[in-house]
């Protein structure tokens, strides 16, 4: 109902206050976005004219600007027509993403499945020892697993980035907490018309908790998607290194190439959100220990 | 209902976007292999022969007679002309003998004079013996003076030869040690000579086969020239402050065309040597003083393996103008680019010729 | 029956140890292990003798170490009530259901799943002693400030941190709003209207529960910062935001491994006492519930 009057009506002056304020913080929060995607169909000569104060380090003001005087797709052909480099990276990326977040569902899908419903010795030692790990920020691993996985003789291929990355503590706790919401009378009752625990994992328990599966799933695709740490330290060929990788080694003298790469990596990331983005909050609130 | 539907929406879209990137990967990777230059490469010969050589010009030189006498003469007649053949003993000028006859003259007469001195009876030994060695040496003067002067007033032919040149007129008169004209034995060989800079010359030595080419004019046609090949070897070498200087006896044949003073193309061939890295000339290139090689390496790239460019500086051993010996760090198992299809530079992606 | 249960109970764990199993064994290769490696290794010496706590005092008393520590410390202190500050107020401004309050939680949840090596080009372009944010100073009459490279990029990095974390927070607040129930609103609307009576005396307490996890995961998140700091700043960024993290990996380069395993062990410490802490004191408010 969304007529003149209604609107008259409804009107109070907080709740246009509150609204506006929504707007500000929300466009304060998309304006890099925005930015870096309506710059990419800059012309190289406008960047240049327009960031000549970044880029030479004199003193001219820089202009930011929004609307390109002459809309070109100069960059989007460089990046993905003339070279395969680009591309190549943004699918290696996705490979590792995508191997990374296949393995992390199954194995946390079938972790899950144990702590939730299941009771066994130690585990809660277990399950604090994950709550541990998760917590960890990224380098106090990194120097010991290096020397783990190049025992294993891993270092140098994608396997050193993929195999720590499927077991991820955050995947195995989500997906318990997940999985401890699922009524256990369901499961009880599968239980009496004789199924075992594949076929009830299977067709019960995972169709009941998609939400939460997709919020890992988006979770971990955009964690994976943004790591920059381990493959520096676990590749050795600058060729292997993703998209990601590349984005954060770009220095301001490739402003074009910068966007338009920055427009690639966030392709995926865009679509995906707006794919799951129920469940990725579902996920956040998963994510809350009761 | 509309959350499915816009979630519907949202799969084609990324689906669409997926094909797109696919498309555009492959789209890109074959332009970028279409725009890589392509070389042509070769493995470096190793032990190869090489002939090692160098271009000049030379001259023709001729041995040549002259006539010249050391004292002055009137020509009253000549009778050969530049280019003439003569035999031993022609007529080739006749000059006025009236000089020699006057001068033959007064040299008698000096020695009757010494003679008549000497025949006098009261003369003290040491005299007598100072006499004795006037007579004789005004007697070999004489003896000396009559085998120089052509005493019939003609000057002939030594040996068969050609007449290269004729320096004096008719009825003039010439100062002593005036060249009167040259002479070239007919069968003396000319040689060529020709001169390199030092540094350089001491790749050659006596013996060293030289070719040589020349132009004469054709036997069948006379308006147009033949170019003839000849080949010999050098007899001599000489230094001096700044340059050598070599000198080739030529072959029997090519003796009969060639004149004085004839430029001749020579090409001095080392024998052949074996060298142990050898590559086309093509493959090297010169920045400054150095000599650098363009080699093709391989490594890994995300598409599989790719070839690239690296330039290695090399020392150049010796070259000829066809390839060039050259020596280096871990030379031996590259491969040199030979031909591209656009300039190089270091580390730039290429790919092979297939 | 109980034979029965306790064959049953005990088919049951090892079916459950057996679903576990593979999870286990990836976490105990890939991360136990290390762990302990990093304990040895902060335990030994450089020389390889065994040198209990030895390095913990020697590395503490450090002059980086103890820049870095207090940087990390300040900047939790720091950041980590802001953000809850400004999620909190923005996640009651969305709680009151406006309209389109749903497009904004999207809208303000997206930098969170944004690759931040994406836009912090960005941000450099606006930061640096020539850039937008400068200029824009200097035409107000300040003097320009080098963000990237002075004291000034403390403040940098919170709002970096605030920008791309404040989704996270609000989601999680939304939730706790959420699970206040309608019934204790209208008993505080008969006694008093007053928006801030209410806020006051019926939404924040019931909070208060969430509330530790939520600072627990903002100062969990808050050692994620640095990958925008190295990204933006580089690897010896300002003395301002020298944190741990830097101090780990600039060891990393130089593989002092002894440094390196101590940090990170203490880093474990300190992260595992503020769990511990933040445990305790729930448990201590989740009376009220």
């Amino acid at each position: 109902m969304m007529n003149l009057k209604n609107i008259m009506r409804n009107f109070s002056l907080s709740n246009f206050v509150v609204e506006l304020i929504l707007i500000l913080i929300a466009c304060l929060l998309l304006f890099p976005v925005i930015y870096m995607f309506t710059n990419s169909f800059f012309s190289g000569a406008e960047i240049i004219s327009n960031y000549s104060g970044v880029l030479e380090g004199n003193n001219t003001a820089t202009i930011l600007s929004l609307i390109p005087k002459e809309a070109t797709l100069d960059g989007y052909i460089n990046i993905f027509i003339m070279g395969p480099s680009y591309l190549g990276k943004f699918w290696s990326s996705m490979m590792l993403c995508v191997s990374i977040v296949t393995g992390q569902v199954v194995i946390s899908c079938l972790t899950g499945y144990g702590f939730a419903k299941f009771k066994f010795p130690l585990k809660n030692v277990f399950f604090y020892l994950i709550i541990m790990l998760m917590l960890m920020p990224v380098q106090v691993l990194m120097v010991p697993q290096y020397s783990v996985l190049d025992s294993m003789g891993l270092i140098g291929s994608y396997a050193s980035l993929i195999l720590p990355g499927i077991f991820g503590a955050f995947g195995l706790f989500l997906i318990t907490q997940v999985f401890s919401y699922i009524p256990n009378d369901v499961i009880e009752a599968a239980k009496i018309d004789g199924a075992n625990h594949m076929q009830i994992l299977l067709r019960i328990v995972i169709p009941y908790s998609k939400m939460g599966i997709a919020s890992l799933v988006i979770l971990s695709f955009i964690d994976n998607w943004n790591m920059v740490e381990q493959p520096i330290v676990f590749l050795r060929e600058s060729y292997q290194y993703p998209l990601s990788v590349f984005l954060s080694n770009i220095n301001l003298q490739k402003l074009d190439l910068a966007f338009v790469c920055g427009v690639l990596a966030i392709i995926p990331s865009l679509l995906l959100y707006l794919f799951l983005k129920d469940a990725l909050i579902k996920g956040i609130e998963y994510s809350n220990l009761k | 209902m509309e959350k499915t539907k816009g979630k519907k929406i949202l799969v084609r879209i990324a689906i669409a976007v997926a094909i797109l990137l696919v498309l555009c990967t492959f789209l890109s990777n074959t332009i970028y292999s279409a725009n890589l230059p392509q070389v042509t490469i070769q493995k470096v010969e190793t032990n190869k022969e090489m002939e090692i050589s160098s271009e000049t010009v030379g001259t023709v030189v001729f041995d040549m007679d002259a006539a010249q006498y050391n004292y002055p003469l009137t020509i009253r007649k000549i009778h050969v002309s530049s280019g003439d053949r003569v035999a031993a003993g022609d007529l080739l000028i006749e000059v006025d003998t009236g000089v020699f006859e006057v001068e033959i003259m007064k040299r008698n007469s000096a020695i009757q004079t010494l003679q008549s001195q000497l025949a006098s009876p009261d003369l003290d030994e040491a005299t007598r013996a100072q006499l004795r060695t006037d007579l004789q040496i005004a007697q070999r003067e004489l003896s000396e003076y009559k085998e120089a002067v052509p005493l019939s007033g003609q000057i002939t032919a030594a040996h068969d030869s050609f007449v290269y040149q004729v320096f004096v007129d008719e009825g003039q008169t010439v100062l002593e040690n005036t060249q009167l004209l040259t002479l070239r034995k007919v069968g003396s060989l000319p040689s060529i000579e020709f001169t390199l800079p030092n540094d350089f010359a001491n790749t050659f030595k006596v013996g060293d086969d030289v070719q040589y080419v020349y132009v004469k004019p054709s036997e069948s046609n006379r308006n147009t020239t033949d170019l003839v090949k000849g080949s010999a070897q050098i007899s001599e070498k000489r230094f001096d402050e700044e340059e050598c200087y070599f000198s080739v006896q030529t072959a029997q044949e090519d003796g009969k065309h060639l004149y004085p003073h004839q430029q001749v193309d020579v090409t001095l061939i080392v024998s052949l040597q074996k060298y142990s890295y050898v590559v086309p000339l093509s493959a090297v290139f010169r920045v400054d003083k150095d000599v650098y090689v363009n080699v093709i390496e391989k490594k890994p790239g995300l598409f599989g393996e790719e070839t690239y460019v690296r330039q290695v500086k090399v020392e150049e051993v010796a070259s000829n103008n066809v390839n060039m010996a050259i020596y280096g760090d871990g030379i031996y198992e590259m491969e040199v680019i030979t031909a591209s299809s656009a300039p190089l530079s270091n580390g730039e992606v290429v790919k092979l010729e297939q | 029956m109980r034979a029965k249960k306790s064959r049953f109970v005990k088919k049951d764990a090892l079916t459950g140890f057996l679903f576990v199993l593979p999870a286990l064994f990836g976490t105990f290769a890939f991360f136990l292990i290390p762990f302990v490696i990093n304990l040895f290794n902060s335990l030994f010496d450089t020389a390889g003798r065994f040198n209990l706590f030895g390095n913990y005092v020697e590395i503490i008393q450090t002059g980086t170490f103890q820049l870095a520590a207090w940087n990390t410390l300040k900047f939790i202190l720091v950041a980590v009530p802001l953000i809850i500050v400004v999620s909190l107020a923005i996640a009651l401004l969305l709680h009151k259901k406006l309209k389109g309050h749903n497009f904004f939680r999207t809208i303000f949840v997206f930098p969170l799943v944004l690759p931040i090596a994406s836009v912090i080009l960005f941000f450099e372009i606006i930061l640096t002693e020539t850039g937008v944010l400068n200029s824009f100073l200097t035409s107000l009459g300040f003097s320009a400030v080098d963000w990237l490279n002075s004291p000034e990029s403390f403040y940098v990095l919170v709002f970096l941190y605030i920008w791309k974390n404040c989704g996270y927070n609000i989601v999680l607040f939304l939730a706790a709003l959420n699970s206040v129930s309608k019934d204790y609103y209208e008993v505080m609307r008969m006694e008093s209207d007053s928006g801030w009576k209410r806020l006051r005396y019926v939404t924040l307490p019931f909070i208060v529960p969430h509330l530790f996890f939520i600072f627990v995961i903002s100062i969990v998140n808050s050692f994620k910062v640095f990958r925008e700091a190295f990204i933006l700043f580089g690897a010896y960024p300002n003395q301002n935001i020298y944190m741990l993290q830097h101090y780990i990996n600039n060891n990393f380069s130089t593989l002092n491994y002894t440094r390196l395993s101590v940090a990170t062990i203490l880093i474990f410490i300190l992260i595992s006492l503020l769990v511990l802490f933040a445990f305790k004191m729930r448990n201590k408010f989740g009376e009220i519930e």
